[in-house]
């Protein structure tokens, strides 16, 4: 053996003797009975089994941060860093994921403090579910002004990974207001979306169809608004609303929006025609359409008419269902599920359960549009026991626009909690019995964007699939003609705030005898 | 080679490079340093850079979004002057020698000089304060792209066909579609107008085919979108789409390239020009240039804008007051900031009309009648009241339009401290951190981060005043009512008076200005009633048929006199307000009686348009 050689060997020797030295210091850390501080907070909660990585940051002062995911299963790896920021691999997480379905999974993070003492936290504990999240969501970015806009897209993001793509954009629309994205039963190839300023209209599309519309008629109040597809097709209820919006000159909240009048009515996809019925198009506030997995109820939100002339800031809404016979567009009587008046609380957002057994919806002190409204909390309705019950996944700031995933066990809602000011979308499971678990914002890629990131992604829905569509293909549809959509007023006779015709005859086809006021 | 007029000096062609490249410098250096202004043109374009996931994301959704984050780079460092031009002229020279070796200059030597006017172009257009470096970004990377090919040209075709396409998928993929579309359109018309063999043809058809395999294969990019939708019905100022227009525009740039390049002969004749006429050409189309700039530079109104603006974010308010005459009509900005003027040097009260008001109220406080551009004007001004949750508010608007400006993000980072909102304070610092130029900033902010620290912020800012009112909702329609509700609360808010009480006069509301002015005048301790406030209540006492002895203590002798002379100047011509106007204005211009007659929106007939959100 020559000179070079043993020299190559003391080196790799001290070198190796340096590692153990490293890994047996860490190995003999002081045990810290105390959870760690992570951001954002993955601690004890259930993850979907499809889950991007949870990239978290270590609060915990240090130099050094080794990081073990383990669980009972023979798989783990180790993670070590020099920055507090961990992003996990994402192939090794699917791997330790993969493995502990219906388990848990364990996260150890040791920290080299300052003063070169090597601090082990308690283990975090999450536990995997055995149902899985939809892949996709879909939000509106858009910056936090209240009247001005400049640059806005719907965009889609996966939460399997951190693939994110706008589907539209503003930039490419004049930097008009594009905004209420919806899909019918959370299928990717099935879309609306409203255009405000120019070009101006409501575009729907499904497999088969592409409607580009101008929904204005003179018997409507204004133009769509809030939309809810029918799991059928068909059909697809949206609001027509009178709106305006006051600012707080003082408190935490910075604006409030409120309607003059609105209504609900129903677009026949398949004739281009607008109908509707008294129940949800009288003088009251009737707004946030939302149907049942069956389709065969509507709910939908109510102020009474006598906030008309109150000042802002009081007015209460109601939860209300009323039936619907798609066969034959005929209605049942409004049925309240939830009276404002009872609580003192104003119910938003409602969203059935797939499996029809609940309903989801929000909860504050006033109004209904409260994604700046830190009163606003998420509750569900029993709908067997018609019971009320507040889900311990609120915060002190606003919880708002709520959806349900295709298989019933996840929730996705908006949520500014993490500052006050940005919103973000939040998971969290809800198991068979309705109980939810403690949510959790949806993973990023880089977690040190959660501090500087000045858009919200609003009004976060769930997908089942990519949206395949091309940006350059909706374009096309928003500049061309838009077809005038038809009201039904021969059908239709209501005297109603939305100006539907009060004074047609009435025909002799029984089929408008439920449309008629009483 | 020796020299007519100085036959006893040898001077090598690379020392006279040498030297040109010095003087253009230190011409672009004193055009920005000296004549533009790096502090306007920073706080015109408020550019901002910091390395941050969030940051880069955000602008990867815009146009042209990788050009803009260099742009965006460079121009920060105006914040410091002396170095932000250099850095800026530095980039200018670079333009210029990419542009030498476009024009294959070291064969053409007649045209030396040439290069630089690129560079001058880019020059003119920082003087709107409007324009950033986009377009000298663009060019500088095309170029660089564009010279390596033509290195290459000179080895092995293959080599540099591989280069080419390289560079457009580099271009394409790192930058913009547009880098890559300026690219393909040079490379192509490369081919066409420069190639000297046959073989080089082949060029054409490869480059065609990448261009439109990125194409279909990019066929979701936003990018692509502009070009092919620039133009809409609803803009026929636009008159060809996007597409047609960069076509056009580059294909311009490079018939000239091409043909300063392929016609040798058009610059033949000037090898007959002596050496020392050709060489100093460009001095006198410098002089002739410089003449331009200074001519149209100092009869800017873009230019009296961003100094208005500028002295007002220093508080050098009696300096904002000497523009009073030279802003426009439509500078909304401009008048906003000289009413703020009036207030801050004293003149309010006093000298309400010695600025020009044809706006009426709608240049004093923003109503709701938006202009995105004084949404951060507003802020400021509800700032400075002392109405920190309005000024968040119109902050948070301003910050639609620019979501980066420093300045924006100082504001809502402070008034979220003083409001105590201390996350998002802390979201906004840690922006602020991010960057190079605002990291000492967002460290001395860091400090306010708690209850205490947000007083002693308060302190700091207002003294004793107060910052909150429990004011339910902004009222935009009546801002009046906002400004009395502060005064009820905060009596010695002379701002928020002073405020109140010019709203009325230019509202003709003499009744409330009567009114409040009796509630709440002697908490400000004005030795005697202010000028403008006399011109109002002589009018008020005369209209309500007050008797004299009521008043005369009140207004002064000079001022009922002055009335006097204006209602005599009236009858001399009959009443007839068209043609008394000139001597009215050349002797009351600066009181509410002309005001009244024939200024104020009521009764001049100037519509204030509704800007369509």
């Amino acid at each position: 053996m020559n000179r070079a050689n043993t020299l190559n060997i003391i080196l790799l020797f001290i070198i190796c003797f340096l590692l153990s030295c490293e890994n047996s210091s860490y190995k003999t850390a002081e045990y810290y009975n105390t959870l760690p501080e992570i951001f954002p907070d993955y601690t004890g909660i259930v993850l979907p089994p499809n889950i991007a990585p949870i990239n978290f940051i270590i609060k915990e002062p240090g130099t050094l941060f080794v990081v073990k995911f383990n669980s009972d299963k023979p798989y783990g790896f180790v993670l070590r860093s020099s920055v507090p920021e961990i992003e996990i691999p994402i192939k090794k997480w699917k791997k330790l994921v993969e493995k502990n379905i219906g388990k848990t999974i364990r996260i150890e993070i040791v920290v080299k403090d300052n003063n070169n003492i090597w601090k082990q936290f308690e283990c975090i504990e999450n536990r995997i579910a055995k149902d899985p999240v939809d892949p996709f969501i879909v939000y509106r970015r858009i910056n936090p002004g209240m009247v001005l806009w400049e640059n806005m897209a719907i965009v889609q993001r996966s939460l399997e990974n951190f693939f994110e793509q706008d589907i539209i954009s503003n930039q490419n629309t004049e930097k008009n207001c594009i905004h209420c994205h919806t899909f019918q039963n959370r299928d990717p190839n099935s879309m609306i979306l409203h255009m405000r300023r120019s070009p101006s209209g409501t575009l729907i599309k499904t497999k088969n169809k592409t409607l580009w519309l101008s929904t204005k008629t003179r018997y409507t109040l204004s133009s769509f608004v809030y939309p809810a597809w029918h799991p059928g097709g068909q059909y697809i209820a949206f609001s027509t609303n009178l709106i305006h919006q006051n600012f707080f000159g003082s408190g935490e909240r910075i604006n409030h929006v409120r309607d003059d009048a609105s209504d609900i009515v129903i677009y026949d996809l398949y004739n281009n025609e607008v109908f509707t019925t008294p129940e949800i198009a009288s003088k009251n506030f009737e707004n946030m359409p939302s149907w049942s997995p069956d389709g065969n109820f509507l709910y939908y939100i109510q102020a009474d008419y006598k906030y008309k002339h109150m000042h802002d800031s009081v007015e209460k809404y109601d939860l209300l269902r009323i039936e619907f016979d798609q066969e034959n567009k005929r209605w049942g009587e409004a049925e309240m599920l939830v009276s404002s008046e009872k609580i003192n609380r104003s119910v938003s957002y409602p969203q059935v359960s797939p499996d029809g057994k609940y309903v989801l919806f929000c909860l504050a002190d006033y109004g209904y549009f409260n994604i700046n409204n830190f009163s606003s909390d998420l509750y569900i309705l029993d709908l067997s026991k018609d019971t009320l019950i507040k889900l311990p996944v609120n915060s002190e700031y606003t919880e708002s626009f709520p959806s349900w995933s295709g298989n019933g066990r996840w929730i996705l809602f908006a949520s500014k909690r993490l500052d006050g000011m940005f919103t973000l979308p939040f998971l969290s499971y809800i198991d068979s019995t309705g109980t939810a678990y403690k949510p959790f914002v949806i993973p990023f890629e880089k977690p040190a964007s959660f501090y500087t990131r000045l858009t919200n992604m609003n009004r976060p829905v769930f997908l089942e699939g990519k949206v395949e569509c091309t940006e350059k293909e909706l374009l096309e549809i928003a500049y061309s003609e838009p077809e005038m959509v038809v009201f039904d007023s021969i059908h239709v006779q209501i005297d109603a705030l939305a100006g539907a015709t009060a004074n047609v005859e009435s025909s002799n086809d029984e089929s408008t005898t439920l449309y008629k006021k009483n | 080679m020796k020299h007519k007029l100085l036959p006893n000096i040898s001077l090598s062609e690379s020392l006279i490079d040498l030297l040109y490249y010095l003087i253009f410098g230190i011409f672009f250096f004193t055009i920005i340093f000296k004549v533009y202004s790096p502090d306007l043109i920073y706080l015109k374009l408020q550019p901002f850079f910091a390395f941050d996931t969030s940051f880069f994301d955000y602008y990867h959704t815009l146009h042209n979004s990788n050009i803009i984050l260099l742009s965006e780079f460079f121009l920060q460092f105006l914040y410091y002057p002396v170095t932000g031009s250099i850095i800026l002229s530095i980039l200018l020279l670079l333009l210029s020698f990419i542009y030498r070796k476009i024009f294959k200059l070291r064969e053409n030597k007649s045209l030396k000089g040439i290069e630089f006017i690129p560079a001058l172009f880019i020059l003119i257009s920082l003087k709107t304060y409007a324009s950033g470096l986009e377009t000298l970004m663009l060019f500088i990377i095309s170029g660089i792209l564009f010279v390596g090919s033509q290195l290459l040209d000179k080895t092995k075709t293959w080599i540099s066909i591989a280069y080419k396409i390289a560079s457009l998928v580099a271009a394409f993929f790192v930058f913009d579609l547009l880098v890559a579309f300026s690219l393909m359109i040079v490379y192509v018309l490369d081919a066409v107008f420069i190639s000297k063999t046959s073989k080089r043809y082949l060029h054409i058809p490869i480059l065609l085919f990448v261009f439109a395999f990125l194409s279909w294969y990019y066929k979701g990019l936003q990018i692509s979108k502009v070009i092919f939708y620039e133009a809409s019905p609803a803009n026929p100022r636009i008159l060809i789409s996007g597409f047609w227009k960069i076509i056009i525009f580059h294909a311009a740039a490079v018939f000239l390239i091409g043909l300063f390049s392929y016609l040798p002969k058009l610059t033949s004749f000037l090898l007959k020009i002596p050496l020392f006429i050709r060489r100093t050409w460009m001095f006198f189309v410098l002089a002739g240039l410089s003449a331009i700039f200074f001519q149209t530079l100092y009869v800017n109104n873009t230019r009296y804008n961003a100094e208005i603006e500028y002295h007002a974010n220093r508080n050098n308010w009696k300096e904002v007051l000497n523009y009073k005459d030279l802003v426009g009509l439509n500078d909304r900005i401009s008048r906003f900031l000289l009413n703020q003027a009036l207030y801050h040097t004293g003149n309010m009260s006093q000298d309400l009309f010695i600025v020009p008001q044809e706006w009426g109220e709608h240049t004093l406080l923003l109503t709701m009648i938006f202009n995105r551009e004084c949404t951060l004007q507003n802020s400021d001004l509800y700032f400075n009241i002392g109405f920190v949750k309005a000024a968040e508010y119109w902050a948070l608007e301003a910050q639609t339009n620019e979501v980066y400006s420093p300045k924006i993000i100082i504001r809502l980072a402070t008034c979220a401290i003083l409001l105590q909102d201390f996350p998002v304070a802390k979201k906004y610092l840690e922006i602020l951190h991010k960057s190079i130029i605002y990291k000492k900033t967002a460290n001395d902010l860091y400090g306010y981060l708690n209850e205490d620290g947000a007083s002693e912020l308060k302190n700091d800012l207002f003294g004793e005043r107060k910052i909150k009112y429990d004011i339910v909702f902004i009222n935009n329609h009546h801002p009046d009512l906002d400004l009395i509700h502060i005064l009820n609360k905060d009596k010695n808010n002379k701002m928020a008076f002073e405020y109140l009480m010019s709203y009325y006069l230019l509202n003709n509301n003499l009744g409330r200005f009567y009114k409040y002015l009796t509630l709440y005048v002697n908490n400000f301790g004005y030795k005697k009633l202010p000028k403008t406030y006399q011109e109002a209540m002589l009018l008020f006492y005369l209209s309500t048929n007050t008797p004299a002895e009521q008043y005369m203590s009140v207004i002064d002798k000079s001022v009922m006199n002055r009335f006097s002379e204006f209602n005599k100047t009236m009858i001399e011509y009959n009443m007839n307000l068209k043609r008394a106007r000139k001597d009215l204005q050349k002797n009351f211009g600066d009181t509410y009686w002309y005001y009244l007659r024939y200024i104020s929106p009521k009764v001049s007939g100037t519509k204030v348009k509704k800007k369509v959100i």
